[in-house]
């Protein structure tokens, strides 16, 4: 933008406070990490996939003072070069500029700053970086048997994550709000040829949409209230268990040296709604085949026995998969927690009344 | 001097200027006497013009049809960039399987994004009215404007809020705030609103018109508004992740379910 008007203002001092006492001063409002990022968005703005964006998330950037109180004043060519640099910071995470004072003043204030406050978004957003591969990872094995979720069995905060729990979740209540329909859909509109509103008594209709409000506090509940309770109760247990001096691991060790049973994922309030989240993906399969049984049990009586065999199967693949997940397997001693009693007393209430959301 | 009536921004003041100096300089009516620095900004202002139209809104001194149009225009011009160019259509789908193909992929991101509208010019032109129109358009054809319609526009406005969040959490490092991805959302449900229109106004009148062979007309018409729900979702994922530019089933899988909800209350309801 040349702007002859402007350039006339240029270098003229009016003796009054102004834009033209700062010109010599850096732009406060010129973050130079966006502003390299940017410029490579320009070029190929694909996500790089070593792309720190946890950290990135998570810190808080240094104040602009502090930054600039550290360093002396750049000239064009120094800025330019430490936009690079930061540029290929943000994308290698290598070392190779770790030379630059500049560089490690910025980290080093992010550092003193720490970690965002569970107030702001971005604190949450960690909870949210994952790869593709390792969601797909974690959703088969959860549907397997004898299988961890996690990738190891020791102590890890990056391994935490909540998409999983709320998202399988979301889906299977979606599945439970949409196949009923789709039954229907299928069976008077392309079957029979007879509209839905006519064909289907009006009470049906209105059970599916009480059922999605059930099944949405009913998931709700169990996905995010039950692990807060059953963490209440396994740190009671893991306690007691230890003063009663009860047959211990020896090679699982957490941080502070106690001797554990339960496993250390299961021991924060994350990690288990974690363990629960994927608990819940054996649903996605099961409550179509139960709304496809269901919809035969008015002609077959036979069909409400078959219902309930489902769903115990379905109940004892999950109690495996929670026993799997919230025991420690390296104990040889083979020992029903206290826990696990009421985790699985907890499962039978949510299997029976997520039954009798089919009636 | 008196009867001068001082506009809400100064763009479109100088908008104003602009066009009534070149069209007639009797017309006082317009020119703004409150910005003494007015001939200095006129360079600034025009260049800036073409990103000050959603700015230059809330003027007093034109009709309420001319406010609307200017309104709906700028509505349409966003959907334009946003929205219909992602239409499932053969050419967009060739394009990008000739793209992963042949070229290299740096090659093929480049391009595409080249094609892509910048999401921060965008979202900084983002507004809150499209997507309450196509809110209150679904809600209205959707419940037949009886009782379900405040639920269904509360449960709109969650699931905007909903995918808004997800895409602030699983972005953090993108500089757009919630509510532009809020706006941005609720332009992307744009094919939904068709999907609910066609659905419960366009296929019932065809039924209704049909009266013989009836059976038939039905299961045609099921079949439609199953393919109509499929196209639709795909045009708005399509739009939603190019113009959020999301990537990954991490990403989009999320966006898919909350606009697979609304495009299925609108084919059941």
């Amino acid at each position: 933008m040349s702007n002859t008007k402007y350039g006339a203002l240029n270098g003229i001092d009016d003796d009054l406070d102004g834009v033209d006492d700062f010109t010599n001063e850096p732009n406060p409002f010129e973050d130079t990490r966006h502003v390299a990022s940017s410029s490579k968005n320009n070029s190929s703005s694909h996500i790089v996939p070593d792309f720190d964006t946890k950290s990135m998330a998570t810190t808080l950037l240094p104040d602009y003072n502090d930054v600039v109180a550290d360093q002396p004043p750049l000239q064009p060519i120094q800025q330019q070069h430490l936009n690079e640099l930061f540029s290929s910071s943000n994308n290698n995470n290598n070392n190779n500029n770790s030379n630059n004072s500049n560089n490690v003043a910025a980290t080093t204030a992010a550092g003193e700053h720490g970690e965002l406050p569970p107030g702001l978004i971005n604190y949450y957003s960690k909870f949210f970086q994952l790869s593709t591969e390792t969601f797909k990872g974690r959703f088969l094995r959860s549907l397997r048997i004898n299988q961890l979720i996690f990738e190891s069995e020791d102590y890890n905060p990056e391994s935490r994550e909540l998409f999983g729990a709320i998202w399988i979740t979301c889906a299977i209540v979606l599945v439970k709000f949409m196949f009923p329909g789709l039954i229907n859909l299928f069976h008077y509109g392309i079957i029979k040829g007879e509209r839905i509103s006519e064909s289907v008594p009006s009470n049906d209709r209105d059970k599916i949409y009480w059922n999605l409000i059930h099944s949405i506090w009913l998931f709700g509940i169990y996905s995010f209230v039950v692990p807060f309770i059953v963490l209440q109760i396994i740190l009671k247990d893991d306690t007691n268990g230890e003063e009663n001096g009860l047959p211990q691991n020896e090679t699982s060790i957490d941080g502070s040296g106690r001797h554990m049973t339960i496993n250390s994922n299961a021991k924060n309030l994350i990690g288990l709604i974690t363990v629960y989240g994927y608990g819940n993906s054996i649903w996605l399969f099961i409550l179509p085949i139960l709304d496809i049984v269901n919809s035969l049990a008015t002609k077959f009586k036979i069909a409400i026995a078959i219902e309930w065999a489902i769903i115990a199967l379905a109940y004892v693949k999950t109690a495996q998969y929670m026993n799997m997940q919230i025991c420690n397997r390296g104990n040889g001693h083979v020992r029903l927690p206290f826990t696990m009693i009421f985790i699985l007393g907890f499962h039978i209430i949510f299997s029976v009344l997520l039954m009798f959301t089919l009636y | 001097m008196s009867d001068y009536i001082e506009p809400d921004t100064p763009e479109i003041s100088n908008n104003h200027n602009t066009t009534d100096f070149n069209n007639d300089h009797t017309n006082l009516s317009n020119v703004d006497i409150s910005n003494p620095f007015e001939s200095i900004n006129d360079d600034i202002i025009q260049d800036n013009s073409a990103e000050t139209t959603k700015s230059s809104r809330g003027t007093l001194d034109e009709s309420i049809i001319q406010t609307l149009k200017r309104d709906i225009n700028d509505i349409n011009l966003t959907l334009k960039k946003v929205v219909y160019p992602h239409f499932p259509s053969r050419q967009l789908l060739s394009s990008r399987g000739n793209s992963t193909d042949n070229l290299p992929q740096e090659t093929t991101t480049q391009s595409i994004n080249e094609q892509q509208p910048n999401i921060e010019d965008i979202s900084a032109n983002s507004d809150l009215w499209a997507p309450l129109i196509f809110i209150i358009t679904y809600s209205l054809c959707v419940s037949h404007a009886h009782t379900l319609f405040s639920s269904l526009f509360v449960l709109c406005w969650i699931m905007l809020l909903i995918m808004s969040l997800h895409m602030r959490l699983t972005k953090p490092y993108e500089n757009v705030n919630l509510i532009s991805y809020v706006s941005l959302s609720g332009y992307c449900i744009f094919p939904q609103v068709i999907n609910a229109i066609l659905t419960q106004i366009l296929f019932p009148i065809l039924i209704k018109i049909s009266g013989s062979g009836r059976h038939w007309t039905i299961r045609i018409i099921t079949l439609l508004k199953l393919i109509t729900l499929v196209l639709c979702l795909l045009w708005s994922l399509t739009s939603i992740s190019l113009v959020t530019k999301s990537k990954g089933f991490i990403q989009i899988f999320p966006l898919g379910l909350c606009l697979l909800g609304l495009g299925w209350l609108a084919t059941i309801l």
